[in-house]
């Protein structure tokens, strides 16, 4: 008998493991398989788009984020009576009916009426209930600043996939942080197609665009556009270009240029337009280099401040050429204290010729004259200086006064910031931090690039530059009370192998409070007509953001 | 015999339990795809206002409309800063 219940007991039990191993096969063996089966006939692929990263400035407002847009569609089938529906359309979306009921008549599923409608013209359609007529959302590139800072941000266009892409600016330079990746997922459904539970193939969380924290401050982007503007207005310009510096940290503040772009409808411009003339345009600084080279000279100890110029009781000749100053008057045994005060090129030309060729262009490879200065914003150019071996003793003379060579705004500026900066040189940057779609923040740091001259020389420098606030040009248009270092420009432009002798290119370069720099800035002004000197143009644009920026930073007079 | 019987009931009946806890469980799953379906739309309709509400804000609170406002109801550039006395010294000789 008990090798009954024996036998039972072996066959139940090797039934009861078969029927495991056969679980085992089909649920861990063929899983995957069984899966990809189920989710060909019952699952449904889901591409999610990842929102576009923001860009915010410093204050955290997003000056480029994104809106909802409609697209709104047609099933021309469903559409019964085309001419009506067209009618009733047209003033919503602002198209002729007969455009409209065109498309309406065409012989398809599906016909895209018009884009980019709002939520409130299409909660308006929507509620008609018009049958056939239907919407697609998405989110679009929008800027609440309208087109403040267009240079600096760029734009959104698209590739050749037809995908969004970033050009020029912030909106170029991090085009891939800022996209993102789109993540598909697969979702399963029954029979009555409502979604049964099921995890998404890759973290969402991965997916989202980073968003950019600037430097930027917003009140000081729209005070310096305000600004500049109104001056080249003002002062019957081509154009203008400034930037504001924190000249300790290398912090891009402000950069705005004239004329300029609606980044919302930017296939409405000129594409010359969207290129940011101050960090790829290149001009001959004229008198603004004069600071540079003073102090490179200085450090050099070719020079000191009291070293009275033996060459300045008159015109220069050099080969077949003559030196003049600006407005044709010499003062013998000038010192050097006094040649920045007056401009003075013949003075300028004697510091150059005492420093030596040599010595001037590695000091100005110190100073990152003739590389890309790093600002993390695309398009930047740099012209290389030519090699020593090309360089004639003209050319030595007039880069000694900032004629003859050539550098964008953005290397001139972050080089004089140098001397507010106890002679450090930092790289300038536009976004101070990244934070990704799951909140961790990537901070990008203050950077010393290099120390062109020493502290000492700087300090100098910084007291050659307030005597030539005080006391030059630029004298009758300074902001009493304030230590301010700067120095004007009269920049004559080149064309055709010789100098245009009505065109100028004015500008002033500054920072303040000198003894202890919040702000670095250079102001621009393309061919004014009104008054083709720096003095009397760009500086007088320069004192008046200043007056204002001390207002903001709570900067009292200390004189 | 007691013993194996025993076991064998246990197992027969964890067999069983377990069968129906699977069920059960099952079932209340697949009719869960409706709520997250409702939820997922929830989502959407409240990710839709907060896109609307953002726009509405930002528009009223960037510069440029501050300024454009502040211009139409008659604001002007303030022309001079006036700078009070810096602060008083601690202590004054009489």
């Amino acid at each position: 008998m008990i090798w009954r219940f024996r036998f039972s007991f072996i066959i139940f039990l090797l039934f009861f493991v078969s029927v495991i191993a056969r679980l085992f096969y089909w649920q861990i063996v063929k899983a995957e398989e069984l899966s990809a089966l189920g989710e060909s006939q019952y699952g449904q692929k889901i591409k999610t788009f990842p929102d576009r990263g923001e860009i915010r400035t410093s204050d955290n407002f997003p000056v480029a984020t994104n809106r909802l847009s409609f697209l709104i569609f047609a099933n021309p089938k469903e559409v019964k009576d085309k001419d009506n529906i067209a009618k009733v359309l047209s003033p919503f979306l602002e198209t002729d009916s007969a455009s409209i009921s065109a498309d309406l008549s065409l012989n398809r599923f599906w016909v895209p009426l018009k884009q980019n409608i709002n939520n409130e013209t299409k909660e308006k359609i929507e509620a008609m209930m018009l049958p056939g007529i239907g919407f697609e959302q998405k989110a679009v590139r929008f800027y609440p600043e309208a087109s403040m800072a267009a240079h600096l941000l760029g734009f959104v266009g698209k590739d050749n996939t037809g995908e969004d892409k970033g050009y020029f600016g912030l909106e170029g330079y991090y085009d891939r942080q800022l996209r993102g990746k789109e993540a598909i997922a697969i979702q399963v459904h029954d029979a009555f197609n409502r979604p049964i539970l099921s995890k998404m193939n890759k973290d969402s969380t991965e997916v989202e665009g980073r968003t950019l924290i600037l430097n930027i401050n917003r009140s000081i982007q729209f005070l310096l556009e305000k600004k500049l503007k109104e001056g080249m207005e003002r002062y019957g310009a081509v154009g203008a270009m400034a930037s504001i510096l924190d000249p300790k940290s290398g912090n891009v503040l402000a950069i705005a240029s004239f004329p300029s772009f609606d980044q919302r409808n930017f296939s409405e411009y000129d594409p010359l337009l969207y290129k940011n003339p101050f960090i790829t345009n290149l001009y001959e600084p004229g008198s603004t280099f004069k600071a540079l080279i003073m102090a490179l000279a200085l450090d050099a100890k070719a020079v000191k401040p009291e070293t009275k110029c033996t060459i300045c009781s008159g015109p220069i000749t050099i080969g077949d050429y003559q030196i003049k100053t600006w407005n044709d008057k010499y003062f013998e045994n000038i010192n050097m204290i006094d040649v920045i005060r007056h401009s003075d090129n013949t003075g300028m030309v004697f510091a150059g010729q005492t420093l030596g060729l040599e010595k001037m262009l590695s000091y100005l490879k110190k100073f990152g004259i003739g590389d890309l200065t790093g600002i993390d914003l695309e398009g930047e150019v740099a012209p290389e200086i030519r090699p020593e071996s090309s360089w004639y003793p003209i050319d030595l003379a007039t880069a000694s006064f900032g004629q003859g060579i050539s550098v964008t705004p953005i290397e001139l500026l972050v080089a004089f910031s140098a001397i507010g900066n106890d002679g450090k040189r930092m790289e300038p940057h536009v976004v101070s931090k990244i934070i990704t779609g799951s909140g961790r923040v990537i901070e990008i740091k203050p950077k010393v690039v290099d120390a062109p001259i020493k502290s000492e020389t700087a300090k100098m420098m910084t007291e050659i530059l307030v005597n030539a606030v005080n006391l030059g040009e630029a004298k009758w248009t300074r902001l009493k009370g304030y230590r301010i270092a700067g120095k004007t420009g009269t920049a004559q432009i080149p064309i055709e192998g010789h100098y245009d002798p009505n065109k100028t290119i004015a500008s002033f370069i500054g920072f303040a409070p000198a003894d202890n720099p919040k702000f670095s800035m250079l102001i621009i002004i393309d061919r004014p007509t009104k008054s083709i000197y720096g003095s009397e143009t760009a500086a007088p644009i320069f004192f008046d953001i200043a007056k204002d920026l001390f207002a903001y930073y709570k900067i009292q007079p200390t004189e | 015999m007691k013993k194996s019987n025993l076991f064998l009931s246990a197992v027969i009946f964890t067999i069983i339990f377990l069968s129906v806890v699977q069920v059960v469980i099952s079932n209340r799953l697949s009719t869960s795809g409706i709520e997250l379906s409702k939820l997922n739309e929830q989502i959407k309709s409240y990710k839709k206002e907060n896109y609307i509400l953002s726009e509405k804000l930002l528009i009223a609170t960037s510069l440029t409309k501050i300024a454009s406002n502040a211009s139409r109801i008659g604001f002007v550039d303030k022309s001079e800063h006036v700078y009070l006395n810096t602060s008083l010294p601690l202590a004054v000789k009489r």
